[in-house]
This record gives structure tokens, C-alpha cells and sequence, in this order.
């Protein structure tokens, strides 16, 4: 569809007096900060939707903190881990070897759980620290 | 023979060779030198000298040019031979009513391959072709994950509003005011959409300026934050932000698309390729298009677009005292872009005290993407090695893209139709 419109509040004239310019500026900047301000408004709504989302799907699913079999025994606080959470013998196995590998003899792994969601800067600072060491 | 060499050489270019074209065969050397030699946007400068280059030899059968009686040259301009389309002798004499179109038939159009290609610039195709590109290479990501830093791509306008006021007071019509004070949203494609349609007599220039500014953006802005911020407020470390789904994405590009067209609606060209180039990108089912979008498209634009801005580059207009004061006011709306940025991320601050913004994004909204992210990102790391703000920082500085294709709406809107 097409769309012929002047705003009439900010016509001006070619050669326009200073306070005809301050109320040009002054309208410009209402309008760009309506329009980015609008989609922020709008932005928080859908975070906050998609954040329910993820908050009821994240409590519909399982706590995935695992225990390795031979760990010390987690406190009472902790729910025990059931069957499902075992983590297969072989990726404990593996996990091991890259621990033993990267950090050498004398570990004992406590426990394997999964990394948490938000925490990327963390993770990719501890990658460049690894990076700059070669492993023996 | 000898008359024949004197004839053949009457037939040559030297002799249309003006003093003001070498003067901007100097121009040229600066800008290849630029680009070449220091690396400064040499994806655009280069095409922009090449083409100016052209603009200042004596070609023929490139580009044709006439003088307006406003005293400025109009390139790209066509010759076309029309005659009255002749009916067959046998039809029957219809009756023609008094609104109806004669019918023409064309017998010669003059015209060089760049007045051709100038036309992507002269019908504005090229400008919201190049947003799909850019629209495509955009992660809005950041800014979906931290909307409130929308405000600092807003504010990164002051600079155009303030120097639409400068350059009226030194002279400029509204319209070319206009044109001028967009260079403070650091985003070419915009800057040559909007001089051509208030002020092309001004396109080369304001092309150059907002280009050189742009690629100038880790010089000019440091000392700016600097001023601006303490040593505490450069330190700050910003909450990690929250994972964006891929949902949330492809909402926001029509969203945006809407809310924008909706409100402004003469950016429509330029927002709806944007996020066309966006919602491409994160839907995950047009990998073909999104590539030919990535590379293809946006590369072979910039050759067209760089060179046919050069060619606007003519000796006879851009040798005017307009250009030095166009150059001057390009360097302050790109000093207040960036100091009122800084300066609504402090504000900003003072309301929001359990999750402060480091201020050295602010200078980010000049939507120069993505190196006035990395700067505001190194200017961090110089404070405090362990900060990473380049992520925090693509937020404001995808927001002023909108924030800039929104202004350039408003400016067209009030002086364009």
C-alpha cells in the first residue's frame, strides 16, 4: 500500500529560524526514541514469555546432576541419583582420561554435571586459558 | 603524416584536462592511499576513488553529464530519441480521448555502462539491497537478549539532529541539512539513500565523509569515551546475557519489520530488506539464499555502489566550499553520536543499579557495525583484561541501524514529498 504523508509538525522551510530548528530536532529525537522504544516495550514482552516458556519446561524435566559411581557420598540435601541419571561407564571412562590428560595424576572427579546455560563468557575465558597452555 | 598525427591528436583527452581535475587526482591518491596502504575501508574507498578517478578524466561513452541551470552537474543522465508510434494504415481511426497517454516508440537511447549502473543509486535499488546483505550478516541476537540497550542506539541520533542545526546555521538548505547530519548514524548505505533523495547535488560528498568517518571510528572515538567515563564506570561487568531462541529471532525481524514500517513510513525500503536479510538468515531453511545474500549480492552491490558514488564525484562539484564544511560537520555529528551514547548509558545507569551498563558501549549506537562494537570492546579490555563487552556491545550497535534508517525516515518524510 502506498503512503503519501508530510508531518505536518515538522515542515520546514528552507532557510528555518533556530527555534523552528530546536522543534524539528526535538520532534526527530521524540520519534526515533518512540520507535525504539516501542520495540523494546515489545521485546520485554516477548522475553518475558519466552522466559515462562523455558521456566515450565525446565521444571517439567529432571535435575541432571550425576554422581560417578565411587564418588564420596553427596550430601543428604541432594536428591540420590536414580537409575536414568547414571551416566554410561564409557563417557565416565572418557571424562577421566581427558582429566587425567589436562590435569595429570592425583584427581579424583567428585562429580560430571552438566555446565549451566548462561554461563558462556565463563566458559569460552576458561577455553583461551587452556588454549594458551599446551597440556602434558 | 604529420597533419595526420596533429589531427589524431586534436581527437585526444589532453586537451580537456583542467587544473581542477588534477586537483582531485590528489583526492584520489588520498583515498587510495587510504585504503590500500592503511587499510581504511578499502572495500568502499577503493571503488569510490576508482570511480572518481573517472569522473575526472575526459571519457567517452562511460558516463554522460549536463549542467543544471542551479550550476550543478547531473550524471547518469539519458539521451533518448523518441518518435509518435505510428498506428497501422489499415486500423480503423479510433476515437482518442483527451487523458489518453500518447504512445511513443524509442529510436536511440544514449548512454554509457555507468549511467546504467548508476541508476542502482539514482532509483534508490542499491542502498535496501545492501541492507539484505547487511540484514542477512546481523546477528540481533544481543539485542533481543538486553532490549533495553535500544535506548542507547536512540540516543547515538543526537548527532544527526545536532549537526542538521550546524549545518543550517552555516547555510545549508533543510534538505541538504538533512542529508549532511546523517552521516552521525555512520552508516553509509543510509547516508547515500537519503543525500540522493534531499540533496544529490551533495551525494559524493557526504558518501566520502561518512565512509572516511566511518573507517576513522577507532581513532575518533576513544578519546570521546575516554573524557566521558572514570576508571570505575570502565570496569563495570555486565551481566551475561540470556540465550535467544530461534523463535525469538524470527518474531523480532517481523516485528520490527511492522513496528517500523507502522511508525516510519518512509524507511520501508530500507527496514523491510533488513529483516528480510535477517529472517532469511535465522530461519535456517534458505542456506542458498542467505549465502547469495552474505557474499554475492552485497559484494557485487558495493563494486556498483562505490563506483557510481565516485562518479558523482565531479570536479566542477565537488571542488566546493560546501565539501569542506560537509567534512567538518560529518567529524562533529560523529563526536556527538558517540559522546550522547556514553553519556544514556550513565543516565541509564542512575535507574538501573542492580544491573548497570559499562557507558564504553554507548558509543556503539553509531551503527558503524561491527567496529564500533570492537571498539568499545578494546577500550574495556584496556581497563580490565577479563571484560568482554564486544557481545554487549553488538546490541546498541545493531540498534542504530534501525535507529538511523528510522531517522533518515523522518527526515524524508518531512522534506521529501
Amino acid at each position: 500500500m502506498n503512503t503519501a504523508l508530510t508531518l505536518p509538525l515538522a515542515a520546514l522551510p528552507e532557510h528555518p529560524e533556530i527555534s523552528e530548528t530546536i522543534s524539528f530536532q526535538l520532534s526527530g529525537l521524540v520519534v526515533v526514541f518512540l520507535v525504539l522504544g516501542s520495540i523494546w516495550f515489545l521485546l520485554e514482552i516477548l522475553g518475558k514469555i519466552f522466559a515462562l516458556r523455558s521456566k515450565s519446561a525446565a521444571s517439567a524435566s529432571k535435575t541432571t546432576t550425576i554422581v560417578c559411581p565411587g564418588a564420596p557420598a553427596t550430601p543428604a540435601a541432594k536428591p540420590a541419583p536414580s537409575a536414568d541419571d547414571a551416566l554410561a561407564p564409557e563417557l565416565v571412562a572418557l571424562i577421566a582420561a581427558a582429566v587425567h590428560l589436562t590435569v595429570g595424576a592425583g584427581h579424583r572427579i567428585v562429580a560430571i554435571s552438566p555446565m549451566p546455560h548462561n554461563a558462556h563468557w565463563a566458559m569460552e575465558g576458561r577455553r583461551q586459558i587452556f588454549a594458551s597452555h599446551r597440556p602434558r | 603524416m604529420l597533419q595526420n598525427l596533429l589531427d589524431y591528436l586534436t581527437t585526444t583527452g589532453f586537451q580537456f584536462i583542467t587544473w581542477q581535475m588534477l586537483v582531485m587526482w590528489g583526492v584520489v591518491a588520498v583515498l587510495l592511499w587510504l585504503a590500500v596502504a592503511k587499510g581504511f575501508e578499502p572495500l568502499l574507498l577503493v571503488p569510490i576513488a576508482f570511480g572518481a578517478l573517472i569522473a575526472n578524466l575526459p571519457t567517452r561513452g562511460v558516463i554522460t553529464s549536463e549542467l543544471r541551470p542551479d550550476g550543478v552537474y547531473e550524471t547518469a543522465t539519458f539521451n533518448v530519441e523518441m518518435s509518435p508510434h505510428q498506428a497501422s494504415p489499415d486500423a480503423p481511426a479510433a476515437h482518442t480521448p483527451a487523458h489518453a497517454s500518447q504512445t511513443y516508440k524509442v529510436e536511440k537511447v544514449e548512454g554509457g555502462l555507468y549511467d546504467f549502473i548508476s541508476q542502482g543509486i539514482k532509483l534508490e535499488l542499491f542502498p535496501p539491497l545492501i541492507f539484505l546483505g547487511v540484514g542477512a550478516l546481523t546477528d540481533f541476537g544481543p539485542l533481543i537478549a538486553m532490549p533495553r540497550t535500544l535506548f542507547l542506539g536512540a540516543a547515538a541520533q543526537a548527532g544527526l539532529f545536532i549537526t542538521f542545526m550546524g549545518a543550517s546555521l552555516m547555510g545549508f538548505t533543510s534538505k541538504q541539512a538533512a542529508a549532511i547530519g546523517i552521516i552521525g548514524g555512520a552508516d553509509g548505505p543510509t547516508a547515500i539513500f537519503l543525500s540522493n533523495k534531499l540533496a544529490p547535488e551533495l551525494l559524493g560528498a557526504i558518501a566520502v565523509a561518512a565512509y572516511s568517518y566511518m573507517s576513522l571510528v577507532p581513532l575518533i572515538q576513544p578519546p570521546i569515551m575516554r573524557l566521558l567515563t572514570t576508571d570505575k564506570e570502565r570496569k563495570i561487568r555486565m551481566k551475561s546475557l540470556r540465550k535467544v531462541s530461534k523463535l525469538e529471532k524470527l518474531i523480532f525481524a517481523v516485528l520490527v519489520m511492522m513496528v517500523c514500517i507502522l511508525l516510519v513510513p518512509d524507511a520501508s525500503a530500507l527496514i523491510a530488506m533488513l529483516m528480510l536479510g535477517n529472517f532469511l538468515r535465522e530461519c535456517g531453511v534458505t542456506e542458498r539464499l542467505v549465502k547469495s545474500a552474505q557474499n554475492e549480492i552485497i559484494n557485487v552491490l558495493t563494486i556498483f555502489l562505490g563506483t557510481s558514488v565516485g562518479l558523482t564525484m565531479r570536479a566542477d562539484s565537488f571542488l566546493a566550499g560546501g565539501t569542506l564544511k560537509i567534512i567538518v560537520l560529518g567529524v562533529v555529528a560523529f563526536c556527538v553520536s558517540t559522546a550522547s551514547g556514553v553519556l544514556v548509558a550513565k543516565l541509564m545507569n542512575c535507574f538501573s543499579k542492580k544491573y548497570p551498563i559499562n557507558p564504553l558501549i554507548g558509543s556503539a549506537g553509531v551503527s558503524a557495525v561491527p567496529m564500533a562494537a570492537r571498539v568499545s570492546h578494546n577500550e574495556g579490555q584496556k581497563y580490565d583484561s577479563g571484560n568482554y563487552l564486544l557481545m554487549h556491545a553488538m546490541g546498541p550497535n545493531v540498534a542504530g541501524v534501525i535507529g538511523t534508517a528510522v531517522a533518515a525516515g523522518y527526515f524524508i518524510s518531512s522534506f521529501a514529498n
